[in-house]
């Protein structure tokens, strides 16, 4: 029983810049081999796995499409829960988590966007549809970078986080929209075929490679997450004490 | 359009074969992620050398 107040302090004590820059600095390593071994091993899986039938090699599209647009989704899922801590505890950390995860979260939605339209081209003959699946998943570009464009238009640091936290949690609807466009509307994009509740429908030969490149994605955004809220936390130590160096130089100039 | 048969890409009408939209959309992936990557990396690496610039500053000379 005594574990729950032992996980609290400890999930608190990540919260302070100081203890998390020391836990990056041991975490950042290890993550970073992490990310290059499974990205090595789901690399050899995808172009070592079967062809498909009908689709012949471009099946292989899938190994990096779909790793990317669950980063896409779990970014934002990651920025709405730091935006959360932001609105309601005011805690700066859970800030800087949410403003360093939206280029992250923008560049994972285009590779997957783009990799989807090269995957279309062969497949449907079309690069591009606006069905439901791609809409949404285009707006949630959009959203990236309306987030990061707002964070660089407010100077005050603290009324960017409250304006874009609200954006970002009044924004999260659209994560339920594109996980179940395909089932809702009528779509030229497949239906869930790994994440469903009747287990996946991809055979194991192309189920393997798909989650070995899952893990890597995911890898990949936690050491590129772990780093970004480092520098930017780097970065806000820097700016401050410029800022205190600025007031004291005119403070002597008086 | 296979073999022999295919045109080559940089002449002529664009003529894009399975296996180069395969290799398209890894080139992009990795192209994509390589950046972002570099990109982090590399501002990690300027804001921590003036952190430590701002420490040895901060530090008084007789405990170094």
């Amino acid at each position: 029983m005594s574990s729950i107040p032992h996980l609290k302090n400890a999930i608190v004590g990540l919260a302070q810049p100081a203890r998390f820059l020391e836990l990056s600095e041991r975490l950042l390593p290890a993550l970073a081999a992490l990310t290059a071994f499974c990205i090595a091993i789901g690399l050899y899986l995808s172009f070592s796995s079967d062809v498909d039938y009908q689709q012949g090699v471009t099946v292989r599209i899938m190994y990096v499409h779909v790793p990317a647009a669950w980063m896409a989704m779990l970014c934002y899922t990651t920025m709405t829960a730091n935006a959360i801590g932001s609105l309601v505890w005011r805690h700066p950390l859970a800030d800087v988590a949410a403003r360093v995860a939206a280029p992250l979260g923008a560049a994972f939605t285009f590779v997957s966007l783009v990799t989807g339209a090269i995957w279309g081209k062969p497949m449907w003959g079309t690069w591009w549809v606006w069905d439901a699946r791609l809409t949404s998943m285009f707006v949630l570009f959009i959203m990236y970078l309306g987030i990061l464009a707002i964070y660089r238009a407010i100077d005050d640091p603290a009324r960017a986080a409250r304006v874009t936290a609200v954006l970002i949690v009044v924004g999260f609807v659209n994560i339920p929209i594109i996980k179940f466009s395909v089932d809702w509307w009528n779509t030229l994009h497949q239906p869930a075929s790994v994440l469903r509740l009747g287990g996946p429908a991809l055979d194991v030969e192309f189920l393997r490679p798909l989650l070995v490149m899952g893990v890597a994605f995911s890898a990949l955004f936690a050491t590129l997450y772990v780093a970004s809220i480092r520098n930017e936390i780097w970065r806000r130590k820097l700016i401050t004490h410029d800022r205190l160096a600025a007031k004291a130089a005119a403070h002597r100039e008086t | 359009m296979t073999g022999s048969q295919q045109k080559p890409l940089l002449t002529g009408r664009l003529e894009m074969n399975h296996e180069h939209y395969v290799l398209a959309a890894y080139l992009l992936t990795f192209v994509v992620m390589v950046t972002a990557t570099l990109k982090v990396w590399f501002s990690g690496r300027i804001y921590r050398r003036r952190i430590e610039a701002l420490a040895r500053r901060r530090q008084p000379r007789g405990d170094r």
